[in-house]
């Protein structure tokens, strides 16, 4: 049996049934947009990864209950977003300012990774509720609606959060001296850029 | 108009440059032993669903046990209750309140203590020397009532024995008037007066229309019966 072309619904009935190759399919799908949607949340990696580590416990564990009355997906960022919400009531996050990464910037901004930096450090600047949704939207394959569900809050809210999210990002990389054209050329430059840079440049 | 964010605008771009964070391996390795583990821990083993098979069963038989021993103490409160009506003495099943007909010779009536005896083999005239204390004579009966008849050890014979009486009881099968006047005359002619004069009175109790025949009768009086 082919478990790439099997729904993620599919693959949780099936390890909910025993099957342990449906769940590293499962997770192999996953592991990535699930992680960097905790770990750009929380700034604290440790904690990060105990909080990753809790919300696939939290997943293994409801297999059996496993009922696809919703998108996997949606189920289990919901879960991550419970989570996510769980540990701000516990720590209250520190906002990093602005004007110390600005006197850190490096002078060759454009390079990969200092460039990630630039737009981590800009995500970790936004609003936690605009930054989730922003992750949301950049990490999965959800659309407003779904968000709106895992976030609980309603499809404009959300679509409002996201353009806030973006104004603020694009701000706060132009201020790093980053501009759309910029950006496109820096990426055009890198290895694994994406398709659609390649061809603005 | 299209309300989400336009794709492709340079925000995504950039992030999609950034998604090579990926969770670290032994992250990775405790993950997957985690849903091992649970995959274990939620499958039955083979005992338990034999300890499941074992209890039903078990469950069962308890059942079915319960429903004829039911049954059957029904059945014989029916009988006991027929046999009432006959006035008859019929063995119990539960416990030893009644004497079973096996036991009719520890059977204490203080009003008539010569059927005792003359069903012990005794005669009225050697009665006397073998008079015993009424305590002694109790004390003897009640200890062969229950060495012979408790209600854990019931022998095959025992129940046997009930089984015949209860179905006697419920087929009515009971002593005919006929068989019952033989038996007097059997008793007479033996000289077991007291017997004879017991089962004349039964003859009359559960036969009042039948007509005893003269001879009987003048016997039963010849020898001071009635």
């Amino acid at each position: 049996m082919e478990y790439s072309a099997l729904s993620d619904e599919k693959l949780m009935l099936k390890y909910g049934e025993g099957d342990a190759r449906a769940f590293d399919t499962l997770y192999g799908r996953h592991k990535g947009p699930m992680y960097r949607y905790v770990v750009r949340q929380v700034t604290d990696l440790e904690l990060a990864n105990d909080l990753y580590q809790d919300l696939w416990g939290r997943i293994i564990r409801s297999s059996v209950a496993y009922k696809t009355s919703a998108k996997w997906t949606t189920w289990a960022y919901r879960i991550a977003h419970n989570l996510v919400i769980d540990h701000y009531r516990t720590f209250k996050p520190v906002e990093p300012e602005v004007e110390a990464v600005i006197s850190e910037t490096p002078p060759s901004l454009y390079e990969k990774k200092e460039l990630s930096q630039q737009l981590s450090h800009c995500m970790g600047k936004l609003p936690a509720v605009q930054r989730e949704v922003f992750l949301l939207k950049q990490e999965t394959d959800l659309n407003l609606s779904m968000i709106a569900e895992v976030v609980s809050v309603s499809h404009e809210a959300v679509k409002s959060r996201l353009r806030y999210a973006k104004s603020s990002l694009k701000d706060c990389l132009a201020r790093f001296g980053v501009m759309p054209t910029n950006a496109v050329r820096a990426s055009s430059s890198l290895p694994n850029s994406s398709e659609n840079s390649r061809r603005r440049t | 108009m299209n309300n989400e964010p336009s794709k492709g605008d340079f925000i995504d771009e950039l992030y999609a440059q950034t998604r090579d964070e990926q969770p670290p391996l032994e992250l990775d390795e405790q993950i997957r032993a985690r849903a091992l583990e649970h995959i274990e821990a939620s499958r039955p083993s083979s005992l338990f669903k034999w300890q499941r098979v074992l209890s039903v069963a078990a469950v069962m038989v308890l059942s079915i046990f319960l429903f004829f021993d039911v049954n059957d103490f029904r059945r014989h409160e029916a009988s006991e209750a027929l046999m009432d009506d006959h006035n008859l003495v019929v063995p119990s099943m539960r416990g030893v309140q009644k004497p079973s007909s096996a036991n009719k010779s520890l059977e204490l009536d203080p009003a008539r203590p010569s059927v005792l005896m003359a069903e012990q083999g005794l005669s009225e005239s050697g009665a006397a020397p073998i008079e015993r204390s009424r305590a002694k004579q109790e004390a003897d009966i009640t200890s062969e009532l229950v060495a012979s008849e408790p209600r854990a050890v019931t022998s095959k014979k025992s129940s046997l024995n009930k089984s015949q009486a209860i179905a006697e009881a419920l087929s009515g099968n009971v002593p005919s008037a006929e068989s019952t006047l033989a038996d007097i005359e059997r008793h007479l002619a033996k000289g077991e007066i007291d017997s004879a004069r017991d089962l004349y009175q039964a003859l009359k109790e559960r036969f009042p229309g039948f007509e005893v025949p003269d001879s009987v009768v003048e016997n039963l009086r010849k020898n001071d019966a009635l």
